[in-house]
């Protein structure tokens, strides 16, 4: 690779960074995102959110690590 | 206090987040915890909703209680109210992480934010070898997920929430010792569990002195599942291709990436820290609403 | 470079650590045998209340909060089950459900497991007004114990082991006086019935014969007051003519023939 007097390089390609990236489009990546937000709205009004409530409003001893 | 305007936001997001979640303040007085109905939502961090002035719930929680009760797979097939609700939680984190990825993490978490204060305390500093990552994946999988919803202690009784048992700090920390002090002795009756995880906490304590964010990196399945998530999240990082790889930004990412290697990383908190810090302005967030962040098109 | 590899994957080993705390706890919590004979199941609140009626002032009450997803709490309910058996009717256990909204955990959760002690299941609204009366924390499981009056004498947070409960059981004084009936510590029977009826006739002249006239107290069904004080003594008001012996705050079983009125008698005394 080409450097300059300054230190900086010439960059001449740009796959070289992409190896923890997915080449996912961005409107997947919405559609994604929003498929998402209806599962989680659709959870809660198909289920009981009185469930995660319930567990959640009562000390459960065992999850704190006592008695 | 010398740090860029990003940064004082952040800090002062994680203050907020703590406080407008634990607005339950009372329960610190008489050792009780919230119960109205706030706790059907889940806050997005590690949190315990036994912790005293807990006015959500936590989501790795819920997730296990859910998962855990008899006939939950079942009850998947067979539309049962209190099995569908899973979709709620998890739709919840997916929503999260298909938008931003481990953003909250960043912004929210309230033992992510305890570990970055303990970083600040000045000591010998130890990297953390990168392979050790993996084990929040681990945690996931086998104590969220596999334990929970198989293991069983008594005939008839549902499965345990094992990564509430033990590991969670933040259960211990924020919910275990508060209850268990405040209340006195004799009423909670403390036994192995609680010492094992004492130790726990504290030996995390101590790490994130050490380190940063040991636990987010190493151990947190919340973190696990938006990192996988974020990899597809509509905002996230960009490094350009005028980077000189200098590792500046290494130095102060809390999670200590370097995010030109990285850059779809799951490590990544989307926190903005090294924003400021690059030399030559590579890095950059990017929702991708200008078309710059498009990736099919290079 | 070995040296670096080595730590590299310490990560796998470090979390299956976390399976040892797992391992520990299972093998401490196993489960024991069950019960042959599937204890009452009451829902409501008027029915517990009519329970610890019926067993205040007669003998102790440990009141087991639970709910069929809190594995401590179902991990104990067999220990309790078995103290509440075991002494025979001197304890009385309740199992009072108020942690499942829908029965229909509660009618799974009793297919699966059988217990002899009675389980009370309350509604939402039902539990959380018992609770705020009670004055409970909001913590399953929690065991109230009464003593033989009916007042609190204790109470527990959390699972106990069945040492636990028999040891706190045995520890609630029996009360130097039986109240509301009277002060005399000898045997002392309460005979209910139609006074024209000759096994009434009869269980009164046996009970005469055991605790003597001034340790008998017998009451007419068909008078108002009569109901009135048998219902204040939570004594049952069908199945008459009977008997029910006491010495103190120890009662024997509700006798309808002679013989057995002996025999209960004789089971007291010691």
């Amino acid at each position: 690779m080409h450097r300059f007097k300054s230190g900086r390089r010439l960059q001449p390609s740009v796959h070289r960074r992409q190896g923890s990236v997915l080449n996912i489009p961005l409107p997947v990546r919405i559609a994604l995102a929003a498929a998402a937000i209806a599962m989680m709205v659709s959870g809660y009004i198909w289920g009981d959110p009185v469930v995660i409530w319930q567990k959640a409003a009562s000390i459960c001893l065992e999850c704190i690590g006592v008695g | 206090m010398g740090l860029p305007a990003w940064s004082r936001l952040r800090i002062a997001s994680q203050t907020a987040s703590l406080i407008l979640g634990n607005l339950y303040v009372r329960g610190w007085a008489d050792a009780s915890i919230y119960t109205g109905r706030s706790k059907m939502f889940c806050i997005p961090g590690l949190h315990c909703y036994s912790c005293p002035s807990s006015v959500l719930a936590c989501p790795v929680g819920s997730i296990q209680s859910i998962i855990s009760t008899n006939g939950f797979l079942g009850g998947l097939t067979t539309g049962r109210s209190d099995s569908l609700v899973i979709l709620g939680v998890i739709g919840f984190l997916l929503a999260i992480g298909f938008l931003a990825g481990r953003i909250a993490c960043a912004w929210v978490c309230p033992f992510g934010f305890l570990q970055e204060m303990l970083y600040r305390i000045p000591s010998r500093k130890l990297t953390v070898p990168a392979a050790w990552r993996n084990g929040k994946y681990l945690v996931l999988l086998l104590f969220v997920l596999v334990l929970p919803m198989t293991l069983r202690m008594v005939p008839g009784a549902g499965g345990d929430p094992w990564f509430c048992k033990v590991i969670c700090p933040a259960g211990t920390l924020f919910a275990g010792w508060p209850l268990v002090l405040i209340h006195g002795d004799g009423a909670f009756q403390t036994g192995f569990l609680f010492t094992w995880k004492s130790a726990v906490l504290i030996l995390i304590l101590l790490w994130s002195v050490g380190s940063k964010r040991p636990f987010c990196r190493v151990l947190c399945p919340l973190g696990a599942f938006w990192g996988l998530a974020g990899k597809a999240s509509v905002f996230r990082m960009r490094v350009e291709d005028s980077c000189i790889k200098c590792g500046k930004c290494r130095a102060v990412c809390p999670v200590d990436i370097a995010i030109f290697r990285e850059e779809g990383s799951p490590e990544c908190i989307r926190c903005g820290r090294c924003i400021p810090e690059c030399p030559v302005g590579a890095i950059r967030h990017t929702a991708g609403l200008n078309g710059a962040g498009n990736d099919s098109g290079e | 470079m070995n040296h670096r590899g080595y730590l590299e994957w310490l990560w796998l080993p470090m979390i299956l650590l976390f399976l040892i705390p797992v391992a520990i706890h299972v093998s401490t919590h196993s489960s024991i045998e069950s019960p042959a004979v599937q204890g009452s199941l009451i829902t409501g609140r008027d029915g517990l209340d009519s329970l610890l009626s019926e067993a205040a002032g007669k003998r102790p009450v440990i009141v087991n909060f639970w709910a069929t997803w809190c594995t401590p709490c179902v991990a104990e309910l067999p220990h309790i089950d078995r103290v509440h058996s075991s002494l025979d009717g001197a304890v009385l256990a309740i199992a009072v459900d108020i942690g499942d909204p829908d029965l229909g955990s509660l009618l799974d959760f009793r297919e699966a497991v059988t217990l002899s002690l009675p389980v009370v299941w309350l509604d939402e609204r039902e539990a959380a007004q018992l609770k705020e009366e009670w004055g409970l924390p909001d913590v399953l499981p929690v065991t109230v114990f009464l003593d033989a009056t009916g007042s609190e004498s204790g109470r527990a947070l959390g699972a106990r082991s069945e040492e636990y409960f028999l040891e706190t059981v045995r520890g609630i004084q029996p009360p130097d006086t039986v109240t509301p009936v009277s002060d005399s510590e000898g045997l002392h029977i309460v005979v209910a019935g139609d006074p024209s009826d000759s096994l009434t006739a009869a269980l009164l002249d046996a009970a005469i014969e055991l605790a003597g006239e001034e340790g008998v107290d017998s009451f007419d069904p068909s008078l108002p007051s009569d109901r009135e004080e048998l219902e204040s003594r939570y004594l049952p008001l069908e199945g008459m003519p009977y008997a029910q012996p006491c010495i103190g705050t120890s009662c024997g079983r509700i006798s309808r023939t002679v013989e057995d009125l002996t025999s209960t008698v004789n089971a007291l005394t010691p």
